[in-house]
């Protein structure tokens, strides 16, 4: 799903013009953008919570650098998906 | 660093676009909820300049509950993967430190795991395969060996240590290509090492016959050298045993044809020593072309008394030769050692570049077989590797199933469901393999250099070392075709050929 579906989507859904609908998904992801740029966590009943993660340094192979490397600590996004979203997901969605 | 709950955003959107409260409201609900239908109908959600949600499927496993320690199986799911767009990851770590490659003494090891049927091999398979026995081929020349023999033999001899010697100053010398020569480096030592433990041991006949397989590996000159030497000795031996027994003939006349001085035309015939020893003396090099051509023609005849040698071959052999103890027992040990090689030198002549199968030729008698030929329909998740461990027990032996059919395997890493395929027989135990069986995996390991040659893999190297590991003569056939760099051919030089 792109995001021009999932805009027009939200505009059928919400009764207003897809360009309104934009606006509305701009804004709703920039609030949480704001939020996590400020290393804030934000928790989304019943969908999941973004949270900022701390990396510690560690060696590890790159196959760029064909060499064993050092990286360097940094941080980086964790989404951790709400159970509901999880259980609702894992069961339409067929798996084998 | 704190949480912030869906309510803040929502103030967030009212206080900076200036929309009502509703319509934000049930926009975030609205957004929340198409993410999520979009996640199970499409199974992949992107939000541009926030990044993408999708599934991933988690497999079945077991796990337990920690509280009741209890064992339970997690069903298979879905998981939702959330990946942030560069921009958002650019947000939440601006500054990106390089990634420091630790210097080269660390070998990484991806880099041993990605050659792994070949690399990884080494000691392995050095520690499973090498037996700790002499060498079979070797064994009637040595264990008859009369004073006289030896004496005309060892000034030639002494000679190796310091080549060899001279070829790993070179080595160390030449070496200074970023990778590869961390790698010869490491096989050096470890060869010198080993060499060094050869010498100093006390057993003296077991180092002569060590070396002279060495010499006749280094080099074409080495061989002339080592196969003058050795009918040589062969003559005497033979001169001697007829005049001392005239019923000990038939003993003397097989152990013979093993110094490579005897046509095979005359395998059986036990009344032609005499004129036999003669013509061994008087010129060891064209004798010996004569003997390939001789061999050529009469194959068949020896494929014949192997096959009938053949079932006591592997064990009683070796451990005969483990022991080393009766000089007088070689009348039965050497037909099958030697019968085996002379084949291999048939075939030898018989397949030039385009290699054919020997082994067919092999198992038209299935005896006592360590494993029998079989077909064998590949099913998923089947690799040689998987197959060797499965029939032959150690699943170092994959390029014997390659070798066999590399007309149906395009590529050795991955084979084709559905394909049925030969898994050829082993005459010998994975321990203890019969030098048909080491030719045949020599064989897949050049077929396998080849592969990865053409494919660029940067490995490939590794799999032409294992090639002469297994038999040397493989790789000395196709040598002039082999375009080596100046570190391929040193650590070329340096791979020991497994002993006998």
């Amino acid at each position: 799903m792109t995001t021009a579906e999932l805009v027009k989507a939200l505009a059928k859904r919400l009764g207003v013009s897809q360009k309104q609908a934009r606006t509305l998904l701009d804004g709703y992801v920039g609030a949480i953008t704001a939020q996590l740029a400020q290393k804030n966590s934000v928790i989304l009943r019943n969908f999941g919570s973004f949270s900022v993660k701390d990396v510690a340094e560690k060696r590890a192979y790159v196959p760029a650098k064909e060499s064993l490397c050092l990286i360097p600590a940094h941080q980086k996004l964790h989404f951790k998906p709400a159970k509901r979203l999880k259980d609702e997901v894992s069961e339409a969605v067929p798996h084998e | 660093m704190s949480s912030v709950y869906g309510q803040t955003l929502l103030d967030d959107m009212v206080q900076r676009q200036g929309l009502p409260m509703p319509l934000v409201k049930q926009a975030a609900q609205e957004i929340l909820a198409v993410i999520r239908e979009g996640l199970m109908s499409n199974g992949i959600v992107n939000v541009s300049n926030f990044g993408t949600f999708r599934l991933k499927l988690a497999a079945a496993r077991q796990g337990f509950n920690p509280q009741t320690r209890e064992r339970i199986t997690i069903p298979a799911h879905q998981r939702v993967i959330f990946s942030p767009c560069k921009a958002l990851r650019d947000l939440i770590q601006p500054v990106h430190h390089p990634v420091i490659p630790i210097g080269p003494d660390v070998t990484p090891q991806r880099t041993a795991a990605m050659s792994t049927p070949i690399a990884s091999a080494g000691p392995l398979a050095t520690k499973r395969i090498m037996p700790p026995a002499q060498p079979v081929t070797e064994k009637p020349e040595t264990s008859e060996l009369p004073p006289p023999g030896s004496t005309t033999v060892t000034p030639e001899r002494r000679v190796t240590p310091d080549r060899r010697h001279h070829a790993e100053q070179d080595e160390t010398e030449t070496t200074e290509a970023p990778h590869q020569p961390h790698t010869t480096k490491q096989n050096a030592p470890d060869v010198a090492s080993r060499l060094d433990a050869f010498t100093d041991s006390a057993n003296a006949i077991a180092l002569e016959a060590e070396e002279e397989t060495d010499t006749t590996g280094r080099s074409k000159k080495g061989l002339y050298l080592g196969a003058a030497a050795l009918l040589v000795i062969a003559a005497v031996t033979a001169s001697l045993m007829y005049d001392s027994s005239p019923k000990e003939l038939p003993a003397a006349v097989i152990t013979t044809p093993s110094a490579d001085s005897r046509p095979a035309s005359t395998p059986l015939a036990t009344d032609t020593l005499p004129p036999e020893a003669q013509v061994t003396v008087a010129a060891p090099a064209t004798v010996e072309a004569e003997t390939s051509a001789n061999e050529e023609v009469d194959y068949s005849t020896l494929y014949t008394e192997m096959a009938d040698t053949q079932p006591e071959a592997p064990l009683a052999s070796v451990a005969v030769t483990g022991e080393e103890t009766a000089a007088e027992t070689v009348s039965e040990t050497p037909p099958p050692a030697q019968v085996t090689e002379t084949t291999v030198e048939t075939t030898t002549e018989q397949a030039p570049p385009a290699i054919t199968k020997p082994v067919a030729i092999a198992t038209d008698k299935p005896t006592t077989f360590f494993f029998t030929e079989q077909t064998h329909k590949i099913t998923n998740g089947e690799s040689l590797w998987r197959l060797a461990r499965q029939h032959y027990k150690n699943p170092l032996l994959w390029p014997h199933i390659y070798q066999a059919n590399a007309a149906l395997i395009d590529n050795p890493d991955s084979l084709r469901q559905g394909r049925t395929i030969i898994l050829p027989s082993l005459q010998g135990t994975a321990d203890n393999l019969t030098k048909t069986d080491r030719r045949n995996i020599a064989e897949g390991y050049y077929l396998t250099y080849l592969y990865y040659k053409n494919t660029g893999n940067k490995d490939a190297f590794f799999a032409l070392l294992e090639a002469k590991r297994y038999d040397n003569k493989v790789v000395e056939e196709h040598r002039s075709l082999l375009r080596l760099s100046k570190v391929e051919e040193i650590m070329l030089g340096h791979q020991e050929t497994m002993p006998f």
